[in-house]
């Protein structure tokens, strides 16, 4: 029979993807914590099994925002670029910065995206006259919102901007073992000016690769156990897909509030990490 | 997405790949978590690794999709992300560095391989 122990990991992570995939997050900024704090599983084992749980997360629900038209696969392919280099740099860094350090430093950009998604923005940019030339003028687009039934265009501002700041999104991600989704989503939300449901869905969509490019050195080095790997990933996948299904029925502007709120909290949830950790043990 | 017509084909094609992953992956693992032993272990990884490559197949579907209509642009996009996550994935980089990471990583390594 399956052990109690995995059922727990099954609906722990079952719940966090569900909230995830609501807000377009994915669930790996929960999953650490969770793991190391109430599952006593060690650093390494955690983050490995998050950096699973993020791509099944991802993968789950990428059918259904593509299906309603919300993903600007050749924005993301491109931002992608970027992404996984900042992986790259990740693994690599990862034997040379403490933890603590990262937690903190992570805690702070995620106070700051929250005051970012609570002020006030302006208009998304979509007043055109004549369709742009060059590389911006081929990731502009229309997406139809799922609520109001309107195709809406769009443009996309400030690309390298973007990249820089998904660069960095990437080292995270492969530092922490998270989607970095917290980062991406206020990235393309404050930098490229998108509406905020095309930032969510493209931002899932770019999250199963930046992981994935994690993903394989934790593999590599043995980190990735079946028996909290797997009942992690299982219940992502199934909470992402329950929860990417309640997405595209809310109305956008609400999902900033919640946006800031989760991300309050998550802040605290790191602060806490950062200096608690040491209390439990865990050295780093 | 409607950026340029063809779009809604690579977004449909995309869409089924997903679908159909997550299904596999999925049943791996949990046909693995119910088998247990090193059987079922062996299944969970399968399971892992499906997931794993999935982004990664994903990549070279949107590759060879451009190319096949000569995007020029997107194509060495694609291809460089693809290098990009081989690479990645196939340097083990600092992860295995005790200093970073806390807990009882020896144990970690010397269940895996390197």
């Amino acid at each position: 029979m399956v052990p109690a122990s995995e059922v727990w990991l099954l609906c722990m992570a079952l719940f966090a993807s569900a909230l995830g995939g609501m807000l377009g997050m994915a669930s790996g900024i929960f999953i650490v914590p969770m793991l190391t704090l109430f599952g006593h599983v060690e650093l390494h084992v955690a983050i490995g099994a998050s950096l699973i749980s993020v791509i099944a997360c991802s993968c789950g629900s990428a059918s259904a925002f593509l299906k309603a038209g919300l993903t600007n696969i050749r924005l993301a392919i491109v931002l992608e670029v970027a992404t996984t280099t900042g992986a790259l740099t990740g693994v690599h860094l990862a034997g040379l910065i403490p933890v603590r350090a990262i937690f903190a430093l992570f805690a702070a950009i995620m106070l700051l995206s929250a005051w970012q998604m609570t002020g006030r923005r302006g208009p998304v940019a979509t007043e055109f006259a004549a369709k742009r030339s060059g590389i911006r003028g081929r990731l502009d687009a229309t997406y139809v919102d799922p609520v109001s039934k309107a195709a809406t265009p769009y443009r996309v501002d400030r690309l390298p901007l973007a990249m820089v700041l998904m660069y960095g999104a990437g080292v995270i991600s492969a530092l922490l073992g998270i989607g970095s989704g917290a980062l991406k989503i206020p990235a393309m939300d404050k930098a490229l000016r998108l509406p905020i449901k095309v930032s969510s869905a493209t931002s899932n969509f770019m999250i199963g690769v930046t992981a994935a490019a994690g993903a394989g050195a934790y593999l590599l080095t043995g980190a990735v156990q079946p028996g909290v790997a797997g009942p992690v990933a299982l219940g992502s996948v199934l909470g992402a897909i329950a929860g990417a299904r309640i997405l595209h029925r809310v109305q956008p502007d609400r999902l900033r509030g919640l946006f800031a709120l989760v991300l309050l909290v998550l802040a605290v949830n790191m602060g806490l990490a950062a200096l608690g950790i040491d209390k439990m043990g865990l050295g780093g | 997405m409607i950026v340029e017509d063809g779009d809604q084909r690579i977004e449909h094609l995309l869409s089924r790949l997903f679908a159909l992953g997550t299904g596999l992956g999925s049943t791996l693992i949990a046909g693995g978590l119910m088998t247990g032993e090193s059987v079922g272990a062996k299944l969970v990884m399968a399971g892992v690794a499906t997931f794993v490559l999935l982004p990664v197949a994903r990549v070279a579907v949107m590759l060879a999709l451009f190319l096949q209509r000569r995007d020029g642009l997107f194509a060495i996009a694609a291809a460089l992300v693809m290098f990009t996550i081989l690479v990645a994935g196939l340097s083990d980089g600092g992860v295995a560095h005790p200093a970073a990471h806390a807990g009882n990583v020896k144990d970690v390594l010397e269940g895996g391989h390197r």
